[in-house]
């Protein structure tokens, strides 16, 4: 659209001027004198008509002589002013105005005072021009007012004329709306002027009206095929605009062929093969063709016109990419100052910055990246471009916000997965002076922003893959950073102790990009393999371990020295975790005599050597340690550890102590070791005297508040929180069960209570700490709370899944547990199961004679037990077990009686009277044996008395039925006599009928038999189903009697309820039963429950 | 190298708990102990019980058999050690070790061996001692002999040696001790492990000793010694894979070969020379007791053996190559 006002030459190419002399002076305007003066002259003494002037000016303008041309036209102004002509003056205005606005067109549109490549301090700036054009322009208005009053000039022409400038002042200087009223006001009178109609529709384009646009544009092809400028640029435009390359492209390349010398369409077709060069759909040598022929088109488009902005700004990426950075640089200053639309000039201002970013003139480039941020804040480039230099010049909390600004200004859909990665990466990034909870959040947010950009581009690290993997094609620089090796590996440090998964995930793809490179990174393989290691795939880590430890050896560096110890000594613990004791030794070994200082290879060594039971060597190779490494931190916990698993409380303590005072008081595995250890002295005191009773006080408190420290400091501490919740199981700091002081009333109630508070906190700890403790102690506070079937459940928890049952304490408890419930359940089995867990454990630990003394006293338990109860409730062969353990007791009672040693661990007092009573116990044996085979032979007997009823019954009940059925038959009969065909139908009717009657009847019967008998469980061998329900409902009432007189080692007040609960559940079972047998069929799957099964299995164990 | 033991069969009834100790006799025959209080004794090829004991109401923790395979010598959890003859399943001596004497610090045995010659049978237990006992039927459990450790660790195995010549006992710390019976002396201490050996086993020539311990290792002790009574050079190798206590051992009745269980549910089978693994058998539990068989294998077979542990099953193995 440049170049507008150049009217079309006229026909004859020379023109007449009449001086006054009647001579005739002819102007040949093909070769018009570059220096105007003469002809000013021969006007002005002509006193010309001042179309000859305008003409002359003109022409001089065609030839691109503006210079002669604004000459010639402030001539005309002179002179038409000196000779009170006023009136004609109008043309020569907008002339003027014209030539003002040309020279706007090729002004810069913005001065840089600090440019280094391309000085335009001398020119103008367009802003100059415009005044000056408008200037004119106001002239010319009063001039056409003046014509007016004279009664002069053309009126209708020259309205137009002003018109059509002011209307092309106005689209300069962007005023828009006001433009296009002009310019409709000029179509209004005249519907085809070409001018007026492209300065309408380039408004319409601007205003992102293409279609509208489109239509102007092909209206002005139609009006003058040969229009310069050529409409076909604009055509193409628009049709860009509404996406339709190819019939852009077509207009363009069109517009070449008729005016090979314009540039506009040029630049576009080079644009636009330089952008189709990056479809990766096509083969290399086709991009390379294409960008090379884009290359020439913009360069000739630069060529034709160096004051063009689009060009210039396309030219300098093609030198900024060829390292040119001086040209590169003049072209982006060039682009800055002439810049006519935002877009441009914020690449140009980019352009720049990277140019000077890549010379390493940071905070040069860093103003023009502030200029290009502040002017598009959501251009990515900029952005990052900025926060790149705020880097380099170490402002990472500018560059931070800079990229959170970016982010928050793009709306969620089209955010910069390139952006959000440097942003996260920056967050995660440890910064000084931050605090450590601003840095914990700042780390959330990394997490949050990385999240984002695994789902933009479509990361393994992602939560949820997308499984049918239609994921969005990447763009090369997104494609980057998917490849990024760091970015991988900087995902897999973040999410560390958050996300294990996406940690193994990240780091997989970390080493598969570096693996890629030909020369993987041996420290990604490395924590790669440790993650391996730690889910326990050791066969896995150990030939990637050995992989990255060959790697990083060959390169011989300091660094991969380093890196190479680290390695060996995970490669020594995945040896060791493998069970390779001596090859993991040999590692360690091996290591140490490298660096003699690396205590962790020398921990392990120890802790091999107390494997091994060899505490003195192992105290050997840690005092080493400590001399050389005596603040570690680390180690002083696992000398810690040590101590107290060598059985040095004291020591230990001491030790902890010193840790806490002088080297870090909130280190938390110190707190958590001292408070155990408080606790355990405390606890393990004998001290009964008033004073000792005090400092056991005193410890316990201690030991809560450096428990509640260590969760002041760690919330999520779970040991802590265990030892916490054994203060509050044991009421330590109460009166620990009476130990410290007299028991209240409501001890009992007490007890339950604190056991519940302590089982809630254990069942958190139990999701962050899978050990067998836990279960343990969670079977502690069942049994404290006389929930004997939950607390024999969590310690078989512990010890099969824990301790493979090898834990000897964990066995006692078992013991101690099924030894209360047989005595609650009266149960002869539940003793049995007690005595084999004792037995048990006594053939771990033989030495032990409490479990020997415990034996014996569950072999004399079981006889009391049996003689206590009803002859219901036992079996003759039961009681003449339990008398045969009962009178071996009395042998092991002797014995442990007799026993000399010093230190045992019970009363040979009470062994003695233990003994005693158990004499006093077996006196009364015989009696019962003589009851309990009379009670068996009775109920023997009323079993078979039963069974010949129930037989005789039955044979009623057939014989009943078989009458019955006969009678059928005989009706039947009598009916297929009576009716014939019709009465067969009947018949068959009713013989189905009752059929399917009767089938119902014993079904059920057997249905509830087989119930019944599943209830009753495998105590006896085949007795009878029907009786035995009886004999149980009846016993579960003298049960409760039982309990009430105090077994020794229950507890009472739970005993009433508890039996009374089961009972309810049975009863349930129950109506279960009798629901089914009036033909509820669905209700059979629910009796199924675990109440049910739990209950039966006591029976049975 | 590599060894494949084949499953050959189970005996035909589990016992009701554990199985813990097992001997192939020179009978042929198997004989098994269990927490269940009862021993029995099995036929190897049929796998089924041909003579058993009634149940104690206590577990039966140790058992030998004598040369000729006539007699099992068994203790139980608390000390009741009893002589049962193989033939025809009489019990032919009874001793009570619990039963303390007034006058003396006496304890329990715990573990019992019988001398090949028959005569006499070794015990060991609380006092951390090897007390040697008459086996005969008429003086049975009779105290002839204390031969002192030094230590009062509670001793956790004895074992004769085939010769006949010495007595070696195990304690709970892990030591090892070699007594001579002739001189009733201390001929050698192993401080081999320093965690509880459960297991003891000589080479038929009586020159080498395999202890197995809780600290998932076997030892291979060289126990020569000269007449002058100097000892030979003790421990020569170490035999470590198990990834749990080793519960025990026995050697190849060539000395070749030597055979463990563990509570890593494993059996291994282990190369002297090479000092090494050759096989490893998946067991269910744990395994307290394994036992080769005495009879020599056919030519090219590495042997048959029986092992029994936790879930109570007496299992029987054989060398891949034999019938």
């Amino acid at each position: 659209m440049n170049g507008t006002r150049s009217p079309s030459p006229s026909a004859g190419r020379t023109l007449d001027i009449e001086l006054s002399g009647q001579e005739v002076i002819a102007v040949d305007l093909d070769n018009l004198d570059a220096n105007p003066d003469d002809l000013l002259e021969v006007l002005r003494e002509s006193q010309s008509k001042v179309w000859v002037w305008t003409k002359l000016a003109t022409e001089y303008w065609r030839k691109g002589n503006l210079d002669a041309a604004e000459k010639l036209a402030r001539g005309a102004d002179d002179w038409f002013q000196a000779n009170g002509q006023r009136g004609s003056l109008p043309p020569v205005y907008s002339l003027l105005a014209n030539i003002q606005l040309a020279r706007a067109r090729k002004a810069p549109k913005l001065v840089l005072q600090d440019s280094r490549q391309d000085d335009m301090r001398q020119e103008h700036a367009q802003a100059h021009y415009h005044r000056e054009a408008t200037q004119y322009m106001n002239l010319g208005e009063k001039a056409i007012a003046q014509a007016a009053i004279e009664g002069a000039g053309s009126e209708k022409d020259t309205s137009i004329l002003t018109f059509l400038t002011r209307g092309i002042i106005q689209l300069s200087t962007r005023n828009m709306d006001d433009a296009l009223r002009t310019f409709d006001g000029v179509l209004v009178t005249k519907s085809t002027n070409l001018v007026a109609l492209l300065g309408k529709a380039r408004i319409l384009y601007a205003k992102r009206q293409f279609p509208q646009a489109l239509r102007i544009f092909q209206d002005v092809l139609r009006y003058n095929p040969n229009c310069v400028p050529d409409p076909r640029i604009g055509i193409g435009l628009c049709f860009w605009a509404m996406d339709q390359k190819a019939r852009a492209k077509a207009a363009w390349e069109r517009s070449v062929e008729v005016n090979p010398s314009q540039w506009p369409a040029q630049l576009l077709l080079g644009l636009e093969a330089i952008n189709s060069s990056k479809n990766e759909n096509q083969s290399e040598e086709e991009r390379r063709q294409e960008f090379l022929f884009g290359t020439r088109l913009i360069e000739k488009a630069f060529n034709a016109n160096q004051k063009n902005s689009a060009a210039s700004n396309a030219l300098c990426e093609l030198f900024l990419r060829k390292g040119q950075h001086k040209r590169a640089l003049k072209l982006a200053e060039r682009t800055i100052q002439f810049a006519d639309t935002l877009t441009v000039l914020t690449d140009g201002y980019i352009r720049a910055g990277r140019v000077l970013q890549q010379e390493g003139s940071h905070s040069e480039a860093q103003k023009h990246f502030t200029v290009a941020n502040k002017g598009q804040p959501t251009n990515v480039l900029a952005a990052i471009g900025l926060a790149q230099t705020q880097l380099k010049n170490e402002e990472a909390f500018a560059a931070i916000h800079t990229l959170d600004f970016l982010l928050q200004a793009q709306n969620n859909s089209g955010r910069s997965a390139e952006a959000a990665a440097m942003l996260a990466s920056l967050r995660a990034h440890p910064r000084p002076g931050v605090s450590n909870s601003d840095q914990a959040k700042d780390k959330q947010r990394a997490r949050e922003l990385f999240d984002q950009v695994c789902k933009m581009l479509n990361l393994p690290e992602q939560a949820h893959t997308i499984l049918n993997g239609h994921a969005p094609a990447l763009t090369r620089s997104q494609r980057q950073v998917a490849e990024d090796v760091q970015l991988h590996a900087e995902i897999a440090k973040l999410f560390y102790q958050e996300d294990v998964g996406r940690v193994e995930r990240a780091c997989q793809e970390a080493v598969r990009l570096s693996e890629a490179t030909g020369h993987p990174d041996p420290r990604l393989i490395n924590d790669l393999a440790a993650l391996r290691h730690l889910s326990g795939r050791l066969d896995e880590a150990r030939s990637m371990y050995e992989r990255a430890l060959t790697d990083a050896s060959s390169q011989g560096t300091r660094e991969s020295d380093s890196m190479a110890t680290s390695i060996l000594y995970n490669l020594a613990r995945v040896y060791e975790d493998q069970g390779e004791e001596i090859t993991a030794k040999d590692a360690y070994e091996k290591l140490l005599s490298r660096h003699p200082e690396y205590v962790d290879a020398k921990i392990r060594l120890a802790q091999m050597l107390v494997d091994l039971n060899r505490h003195n060597d192992a105290h050997e190779l840690l005092k080493q340690s400590l001399a050389s490494q005596n603040s570690n931190l680390n180690l002083r916990a696992f000398y810690t550890h040590f101590l107290i698993q060598s059985g040095l409380p004291k020591p230990a303590k001491d030790f902890v102590f010193s840790t806490l005072k002088d080297h870090d008081k909130h280190d938390i595995y110190s707190l958590c070791a001292a408070g155990w250890i408080q606790y355990h002295q405390a606890r393990e005191s004998r001290d009964a005297t008033p004073k000792g009773i005090e400092e056991r006080k005193q410890g316990f408190r201690r030991s809560a508040e450096f428990y509640e420290k260590a969760l002041h400091l760690d919330p999520m501490c779970a040991f802590a929180a265990q030892g916490l919740a054994i203060v509050t199981a044991e009421d330590a700091l109460g009166t620990l069960g009476g130990s410290l002081g007299p028991v209240g009333p409501d001890e009992a109630s007490k007890r339950v209570k604190n056991a519940r508070e302590a089982l809630d906190v254990f069942a958190k700890v139990r999701e962050s700490l899978d050990d067998g403790s836990v279960y343990s102690n969670m079977g502690h506070c069942y049994y404290a709370s006389d929930e004997y079937d939950r607390a024999i459940e969590s310690y078989e928890t512990a010890s099969r899944k824990f301790y493979n049952n090898h834990n000897v304490s964990v066995l006692l408890c078992l013991c101690r547990s099924w030894y209360a419930k047989a005595n609650k359940d009266q149960s002869f089995a539940a003793m049995t199961t007690a005595l084999r867990y004792a037995q048990q454990a006594l053939h771990l630990h033989p030495h032990d004679k409490a479990i020997t003394y415990n034996i014996a006293m569950i072999e004399q338990k079981a006889a009391e037990m049996l003689l206590s109860v009803p002859p219901a409730k036992r079996s003759l062969m039961e009681l003449r077990r339990a008398i045969e353990q009962a009178q071996h007791a009395q042998k092991l009672f002797q014995s442990l009686a007799a026993d000399k040693s010093n230190q045992l661990p019970y009363s040979t007092d009470i062994a003695d009277q233990r003994r005693k009573y158990g004499e006093s116990v077996l006196r009364r044996c015989d009696d019962h044996l003589a009851t309990q085979r009379l009670y068996e032979s009775e109920t023997q007997a009323k079993l078979e008395e039963a069974r010949r009823k129930r037989q005789e019954d039955k044979d009623k009940q057939d014989q009943i039925e078989l009458e019955r059925l006969e009678k059928i038959r005989q009706d039947s009969e009598k009916l297929t006599e009576e009716r014939k065909r019709a009465r067969e139908e009947a018949l068959r009717w009713t013989l189905e009928h009752r059929d399917s009657d009767d089938e119902k009847e014993p079904q059920k019967k057997v249905k509830k038999a087989r119930r019944t008998r599943t209830e009753g469980g495998g105590g006896l061998s085949d007795g009878e189903a029907e009786p035995r329900k009886k004999r149980r409902g009846k016993l579960r009432k003298d049960g409760d009697g039982a309990d009430d007189d105090g077994a020794l080692f229950s507890g009472d007040e739970d005993g009433d309820s508890r039996p009374a609960r089961k009972r309810t559940k049975k009863r349930v079972v129950r109506d279960d039963d009798d629901e089914e047998a009036t033909g509820a069929a669905p209700r059979k799957k629910q009796i199924k429950t675990k109440e049910y099964i739990s209950d039966s299995d006591e029976e049975m164990a | 190298m590599s060894l494949a033991f084949l499953h050959a069969h189970d005996g035909a009834e589990a016992h009701k708990d554990s199985v813990w100790g097992i001997k192939w006799t020179a009978k042929d025959e198997v004989v098994s102990i269990s927490a269940d209080g009862t021993i029995r004794k099995w036929n190897s090829t049929s796998g089924q019980v041909s003579l058993s004991q009634p149940a104690h109401p206590l577990a039966i923790v140790s058992v030998d058999v004598n040369v000729g395979g006539d007699y099992a010598l068994y203790n139980t959890l608390e000390g009741l050690t009893c002589l049962w003859n193989l033939d025809n399943g009489e019990l032919v001596g009874k001793h009570e070790s619990y039963v303390r004497d007034p006058k003396e610090a006496t304890e329990p045995a715990w573990s019992v061996s019988i001398n090949p010659t028959g005569e006499t049978y070794a015990a060991t237990g609380g006092t951390g001692n090897v007390t040697i006992h008459s086996a005969d039927p008429q003086s049975f459990g009779e105290r002839r002999a204390v031969l002192p450790s030094g230590r009062n660790k509670f001793g956790m195995f004895c074992k004769h040696s085939p010769d006949g010549s010495r007595v070696a006992m195990s304690s709970e710390a892990g030591q090892i001790y070699v007594f001579d019976l002739a001189s009733e002396r201390l001929l050698a201490t192993y401080v081999s492990h320093a965690m509880a050996v459960r297991s003891l086993a000589w080479s038929s020539d009586s020159q080498l000793l395999v202890s197995a311990s809780e600290d998932k290792r076997l030892t291979l002790h060289d126990v020569r010694y000269t007449p002058s009574g100097k000892p030979g050079s003790g421990a020569v190798a170490t035999l470590t894979g198990h990834s749990s206590w080793v519960l025990s051992t026995e050697l190849s009745p060539d000395g070749r070969l030597a055979l463990s269980g563990s509570a890593d549910k494993t059996i291994k089978v282990w190369d002297l020379g090479a000092r090494a693994a050759v096989s490893t058998i998946q067991d269910t539990g744990e395994v307290w007791g394994v036992s080769w068989r005495l009879k020599p294998p056919q030519h090219g077979s590495p042997g048959e053996f029986v092992s029994g542990g936790e879930d109570g099953i007496v299992r029987w193995w054989r060398g891949a190559g034999t019938g």
